[in-house]
């Protein structure tokens, strides 16, 4: 703490009394937080623990026997969630303060493990049968009960990738992309109405203010899907791709409206970005639709160059405008 | 020197003092914007998001300006590229003075990019025209890195000085024959230690407090290289390589065994050290290099089969994590597992969630028996 700067402030006013004797008293109790040091070594710690439990079932599955390991995931799972209950804050509508990180990954846990062992039972018993939705349904609703029961973001995170799984979608960062096949009409259309389903829950969540810290995971996860499907769509309609670039203006609007409400910095880059591809697709497309020779070349370097000038008075304009209200 | 008002970036560090005093609770809402609105920053730094969307928009305007350059000089532009592109670099690097000496962009994502392209064009012309020749691109490197540390107290291009630093003085310290070779660990890890030294010994210095940053990098990478040069994997291939060695598996190289305690010893030092000195830099780059143990002597010695070491690694990482975190839920030598700033974590929340959902993320996929994800679209479409 910068003591001189805090005295000065009192003495011209500006602090009062008490504000500087706790600064002091701060400064004097000067502690080291190892807040975040613990809270990654848990993350590592946890991550091993259920890498390793999955090289080691699937090396030995011959000699355990399955029963064994079942049993094993499941006392693991049921030692977790007894123990996240007893530690667990009351159940509140607002963002309950979790008892320290211990307890959060101890949940995390539990919600692996439990996972792991539903598939276990589909994968080797097939209590499900051919009702493969099932599989993850199940999980799904777990996870979203625990979610709010524990009050635990990653946790809820799980849940929304468990419902887009169950959908036929795989909505994970480094997946998104890679995992789902934008070249069908089911896929585009299951991806848009997740996308509406996950913001409207996150509508409600801020709305009804239950769990209201919940919105922004629901609405980042809607945001991106239906922003990924309606440029996905544009490539996949060869013909009406002007017709989906209305379509993401519109939710490029919609998103554009919420950033200013939520004063979201984040929101609006992303909507800035994903309406740039979208309109940088047809506008280049029509251009070599047009002109085929050099003189469409120069032209979207011209329009790149322009159209990125334009977009940074916009950015920066608007990141006045967020600031200022 | 400091091409930003010196003024500003003062009170812009009063007022991150006042802000933290602020999110630890210490003075009221109303007291932190009276004592702000003391210290006036007339710098353009937009909010982070907003800086990485304007400097990847200035990567694209640079790109296509570039593009067109080329376009239109095309039949000749082969024979002049290297001086183009220094011209290139140094019409961006004008543009970079122009944009925080008259419009005081400071981190604004415009002046981040124009650096790196700046830099990078010269860079990329000066090869060329040297034929990639190492010492004069390391050169290079040094003299444009160090020129943009010194000018903009950017903390990537000071941490990019001390590597180029160091490379240049260890590609030409190997070529002095056989004695040098066999010292050359030693002699990069006196060359980083003394580097780091030197940085930690100016930290409180407040005629480089504009640097406050760039000198936690210069100890960061200073640490990390002086590990590196001491860790028994490094020295092995490395020596291996460069020096025709021919080393086959199993075999160790000369005073193997002083490698062996330095691999184990040096993130055990910093951690020591850093609890000792309550330095948070020596302690998170120790903690980080625990995992560089691990790696080396997985490499080596596979005594154990994988699915061991991570999960008696794990039990001892949750069990450790779980006492400390007992153990400090009330302060005990001046630390603490609790997080000060409470109230303004929420986004780093976000971030963890993120994480989790990518590395745990995958244990979620439906085991459908269909072959593709398209399965159900089309029918679950109905229930919604």
């Amino acid at each position: 703490m910068n003591i001189p700067l805090f005295e000065k402030l009192h003495s011209s006013g500006h602090l009062s009394d008490e504000s500087l004797q706790k600064i002091k008293a701060a400064d004097n109790n000067k502690l080291f937080s190892l807040h975040w040091e613990l809270r990654t070594i848990l993350y590592l710690g946890i991550l091993l623990l259920s890498g390793g439990l999955g090289i080691l079932i699937y090396k030995n599955i011959d000699t355990i026997g399955h029963q064994v390991i079942l049993a094993f995931i499941a006392s693991v799972c049921i030692g977790s969630f007894w123990y996240a209950h007893k530690k667990k804050p009351v159940y509140t509508n607002n963002k309950a303060v979790s008892p320290d990180s211990f307890f959060d990954y101890i949940v995390l846990l539990g919600c692996l493990t439990m996972v792991t062992f539903i598939g276990y039972l589909q994968f080797q018993y097939n209590v499900f049968g051919t009702k493969y939705g099932l599989a993850t349904f199940i999980p799904m609703v777990l996870l979203f009960a625990a979610a709010y029961y524990f009050d635990h973001l990653g946790v809820l995170s799980m849940a929304i990738t468990t419902l887009a799984a169950w959908a036929g979608f795989a909505v994970t960062p480094s997946t998104i992309l890679q995992d789902n096949d934008f070249n069908s009409e089911s896929i585009l259309l299951t991806g848009f109405l997740l996308g509406i389903l996950l913001v409207l829950a996150g509508f409600a969540s801020a709305k009804k203010k239950i769990k209201a810290h919940f919105e922004f995971t629901y609405s980042n996860f809607g945001a991106h899907l239906l922003f990924i499907c309606s440029l996905g769509a544009m490539f996949m309609y060869e013909r009406a791709y002007a017709a989906y670039l209305l379509l993401l203006t519109g939710i490029c609007f919609f998103f554009y409206k919420k950033a200013l409400h939520d004063k979201s910095f984040y929101f609006l880059l992303i909507l800035t970005l994903y309406f740039y591809i979208g309109l940088t697709y047809t506008i280049i497309r029509g251009l070599f639709e047009m002109s085929s020779d050099i003189g469409g070349i120069y032209l979207a370097c011209f329009y790149f160059i322009f159209s990125a000038i334009a977009l940074i008075i916009f950015l920066v304009k608007m990141n006045k405008k967020i600031k200022a209200s | 020197m400091i091409a930003y008002n010196k003024e500003w970036l003062d009170n812009q560090a009063v007022n991150e003092d006042i802000d933290e005093a602020y999110e630890r609770y210490l003075i009221n809402a109303e007291e932190k914007k009276r004592a702000n609105s003391l210290f006036p920053a007339g710098f353009y730094s937009p909010n982070y998001f907003i800086r990485v969307g304007l400097s990847i928009l200035t990567f694209i305007i640079a790109g296509f300006s570039f593009g067109l350059i080329c376009l239109i000089l095309m039949s000749t532009v082969e024979s002049i590229f290297s001086g183009l592109l220094i011209f290139f670099g140094s019409g961006a690097y004008v543009m970079l003075e122009y944009f925080v000496r008259q419009k005081h962009h400071y981190r604004s994502g415009v002046d981040d990019a124009l650096m790196w392209i700046a830099g990078g064009c010269i860079l990329f012309g000066i090869a060329i025209a040297t034929d990639f020749n190492f010492n004069s691109m390391a050169f290079v490197v040094l003299i444009l890195a160090l020129y943009f540390t010194v000018r903009f107290a950017d903390i990537l291009m000071a941490g990019l000085a001390v590597i180029a630093f160091v490379s240049l003085f260890f590609h030409n310290y190997t070529q002095f024959g056989n004695l040098a070779k066999a010292t050359t660990p030693f002699v990069m890890m006196i060359l980083a230690g003394m580097i780091y030294f030197v940085a930690k010994r100016n930290e409180k210095n407040t005629s480089l407090k504009h640097y406050a940053l760039c000198n936690m990098m210069v100890q960061i990478v200073s640490l990390l290289l002086f590990y590196a040069a001491g860790n028994y994997f490094i020295v092995r291939e490395a020596s291996d390589a460069m020096f025709e060695l021919n080393l086959q598996p199993g075999q160790t190289i000369l005073y193997g065994w002083l490698f062996w305690i330095l691999t184990f010893l040096v993130p055990l030092l910093y951690i020591g050290w850093g609890v000792k000195t309550k330095d948070p830099v020596l302690l998170r780059i120790g903690l980080l290099l625990v995992a560089a143990i691990v790696f080396t002597v997985r490499y080596y010695h596979s005594v154990w089969p994988i699915e061991s070491v991570m999960l008696f690694g794990a039990i001892g990482l949750v069990l450790m994590a779980y006492m400390l975190t007992r153990w400090l839920s009330k302060p005990k030598m001046g630390f603490t597992s609790e997080e000060f700033r409470g109230k303004f974590i929420m986004d780093r929340l976000n971030v963890e969630a993120l994480v989790i959902t990518e590395t745990f993320g995958s244990t979620a996929k439906p085991d459908t028996g269909f072959g593709g994800g398209s399965f159900g679209g089309g029918g679950s479409s109905g229930e919604f």
